[in-house]
């Protein structure tokens, strides 16, 4: 397990990004943040993730419509999607749309960091099946 | 409770009687009387007079119940639009309220981690931390039950047995009353049909209907449960405590969101509102009787072959 999961979040609330950065680097994670959906693939056409944490509603683009444009980009990485937004409709759309799991805001730390640990392992098998890595 | 259910039909062959039946009998009682000999004329009046009387008496009555039953529609479907609209506001809040709790609770386990690294956590500040984390889940807890309140799923229907839903609910609050001295008395009609139901949602309403008589009785006492026919095409469950009954104040908005006697961090009010709408949503009706002193029934009125019926 010396390889480092890297992830990106893409949340609107700075806070919430600074402090999520913070703790998952805390954890041995390499974290990084944008807050739009726009933000988010600008920073994909340039750096690979394993795993993305997807937040719903923000300014801009938000991420149901982010998701399919990010699949298309990144197809190896795990999107999970972590939201305040707890709409049945909206997490079926976005598990149609290639999401991993819908993580429901306030998300405890460890129920966290246990999505993000098995996104990883699911996108590293994803990765060496396809003969990737 | 039941009044005003199916009543219509009977109603509508009342006024025919009244309105034609009586008149034409009326006109041809004075026309014969016209003609008769004073004595019998005389009799004849008498009775004309009786049945006109007894006519108007009955019309009088048909009038003041059709309105106290407009009345009732009235004011279930101002309180089905009120809930609408609750309903809507409450999921927004949820939503935003959502988003301040995760960053208090990533706030706090940030303090932790700084802590931890920093050679350790004294006992206090672990604690006074884990009370975030507390505080945090209780008001997840509270989104979670808004947003559970405010969804707009379409019920899946199947055919089960009422009593089994009921007796399932029933099995898991019997734990908790055995620990208050309460016993659950079953009065289950096993002649009843099977219902077209949302087996989940329904489970929900009994366990919160259960809950609420529950808590009403703290120091123990009997909640009964009973489902019965509430006539043609319809069954009615009853969940009844003899806890110390609602205010007459408080019945009326005993089914608003966020209305609860309990104490602060005992109940968050939102019980029984999710009762009513999940029991509206089914196309039943959910009615509450309670006397101070003398408990409360809780019935709820579903139809047999669902919502459409």
């Amino acid at each position: 397990m010396s390889e480092r999961i890297r992830i990106l979040i893409v949340d609107d609330e700075e806070r919430f990004r600074s402090t999520l950065i913070k703790l998952l680097s805390s954890r041995g994670m390499q974290a990084a943040a944008a807050g739009s959906g726009e933000e988010a693939l600008e920073l994909l056409e340039g750096q690979a993730f394993d795993v993305i944490l997807l937040d719903v509603k923000m300014p801009g683009m938000g991420g149901v419509k982010a998701l399919p444009r990010i699949k298309e980009l990144r197809p190896e990485a795990e999107v999970l999607v972590l939201t305040g937004h707890a709409s049945v409709d909206i997490a079926s759309e976005m598990i149609r749309n290639g999401a991993a799991d819908y993580l429901l805001k306030p998300c405890p730390l460890d129920e966290l960091l246990d999505g993000v640990r098995a996104a990883f392992d699911r996108s590293r098998t994803r990765k060496l099946a396809s003969g990737l890595a | 409770m039941m009044r005003g259910i199916n009543r219509h039909g009977a109603d509508a062959a009342g006024l025919g009687l009244h309105t034609v039946l009586v008149p034409i009998l009326a006109a041809c009682g004075a026309l014969t009387a016209a003609f008769s000999p004073p004595a019998t004329a005389a009799l004849l009046v008498l009775l004309l007079l009786g049945l006109c009387g007894w006519s108007s008496r009955r019309l009088a009555g048909l009038v003041r119940q059709s309105e106290s039953e407009r009345r009732l529609l009235d004011e279930q479907l101002l309180q089905s639009q009120k809930l609408a609209a609750v309903g809507e506001l409450s999921s927004g809040i949820a939503h935003e309220i959502n988003n301040p709790l995760a960053i208090v609770s990533q706030e706090a386990e940030l303090v932790r981690t700084l802590l931890e690294n920093r050679g350790g956590l004294s006992p206090e500040l672990a604690e006074s931390l884990h009370e975030i984390a507390v505080q945090v889940d209780r008001g997840r807890d509270i989104t979670r039950r808004l947003l559970d309140f405010s969804r707009k799923m379409k019920p899946v229907a199947q055919f089960e047995a009422l009593d089994k839903i009921i007796e399932d609910m029933v099995v898991l609050v019997e734990k908790e009353a055995g620990l208050k001295e309460a016993r659950v008395a079953r009065r289950y009609d096993r002649n009843l049909p099977l219902v077209l139901i949302d087996v989940p949602l329904l489970r929900q309403a009994v366990i919160n209907l259960l809950t609420n008589a529950l808590d009403a009785i703290p120091h123990g006492g009997t909640i009964t449960v009973a489902t019965g026919s509430a006539g043609p095409g319809k069954v009615c469950i009853s969940v009844a405590d003899n806890g110390p009954g609602v205010a007459a104040e408080d019945l009326p908005r005993i089914f608003n969101p966020f209305f609860t006697t309990k104490p602060p961090g005992k109940g968050t009010g939102l019980g029984l509102s999710i009762c009513h709408n999940i029991v509206e949503r089914m196309g039943g009706k959910i009615l509450v009787k309670s006397e101070p002193g003398q408990g409360a029934v809780f019935t709820v009125v579903l139809p047999v072959k669902g919502e459409s019926a």
